[in-house]
């Protein structure tokens, strides 16, 4: 398990329910996040630690844009 | 500064403490939450460095934003004027105040994304509709229409989960939020991810956990 310091972009939902149902464990009413990552994970002991902490953010398109469902994912809020 | 008078005889002011400061004065010109992204900060730039703080800070200086400059650095004097007491203790004491609330609120506007993709090769285009933003304030409704932007990567890493989940040609619609209030470990927690947000762009953060073997 990894933490990654995340913008949030766009909340979308899909009204397609096949490809809804082709997600594991998903349904038509969960919502997800379009998050654009860190390059690096940022672990939770690490920042309360530091209280502060520093990282880079990723930019690459097709490794750190990515679509991730709330509930199960995005764990914290941040403030940057 | 009074705040900083707290700390008088130690080393130093902590970082924290001048960067809950740095919260209130960068409301303005950038709007509230927002950081100035071509500013240097000691040092540090954004985007690609950026600061962290824990989401207790987050709260804390949430719940202070909505009050004046001199009002937050006394009631954070108040707060912390034992600088022997725990730090992370004394945060969780900085909650928002239940009687305070906005005379405006924002419920979360829903826009509507398009996608089409052509088969033959491989392209694809995507169409967003008007946003529809409402707001209530003194007990008036209204609906306010506008465009949202959503950047290119964004469609792009959208069309690569469609992609990926079986979507073979032809189009697709979605619905997009501006915000959305959920309950995260027991905490009622509302995100925003929009370009337009009383005058000036709102996007949150997230702490998003990745299992061991996932794409990253």
């Amino acid at each position: 398990m990894s933490l990654y310091p995340s913008k949030i972009h766009a909340f979308v939902s899909f009204e397609d329910k096949v490809l809804v149902n082709s997600i594991d464990d998903y349904t038509e009413d969960d919502v997800f996040a379009v998050i654009q990552s860190s390059v690096e994970p940022l672990q939770m002991s690490q920042l309360e630690e530091d209280f502060i902490s520093l990282f880079d953010l990723g930019f690459d398109a097709k490794v750190h844009y990515q679509v991730v469902p709330i509930e199960n994912y995005c764990i914290s809020p941040l403030c940057v | 500064m009074i705040l900083e008078t707290v700390f008088k005889g130690s080393n130093e002011v902590p970082h924290w403490v001048t960067s809950l400061r740095e919260i209130f004065i960068r409301k303005q010109p950038h709007g509230t939450n927002q950081l100035d992204r071509t500013k240097k900060n000691n040092g540090v730039g954004y985007p690609k460095s950026v600061i962290t703080f824990t989401h207790k800070v987050s709260r804390a200086a949430l719940s202070l934003e909505r009050h004046s400059l001199s009002y937050a650095i006394a009631r954070l004097h108040n707060t912390f004027k034992d600088p022997a007491n725990n730090t992370q203790l004394q945060l969780k004491k900085l909650k928002p105040d239940e009687d305070d609330d906005d005379d405006e609120y924002f419920m979360g506007g829903t826009y509507k994304i398009r996608y089409n993709l052509n088969i033959l090769d491989n392209s694809y285009s995507y169409s967003i509709s008007d946003n529809t933003s409402k707001t209530a304030k003194s007990n008036k409704q209204s609906t306010v229409k506008r465009k949202v932007h959503v950047p290119r990567r964004v469609a792009k890493a959208i069309q690569l989960f469609l992609d990926n989940h079986g979507w073979n040609g032809g189009s697709h619609e979605m619905v997009g939020y501006t915000s959305l209030k959920t309950m995260l470990d027991g905490r009622k927690e509302t995100f925003r991810a929009t370009d337009e947000f009383h005058g000036s762009s709102w996007y949150d953060w997230c702490m998003v956990e990745w299992t061991i073997g996932e794409d990253q």
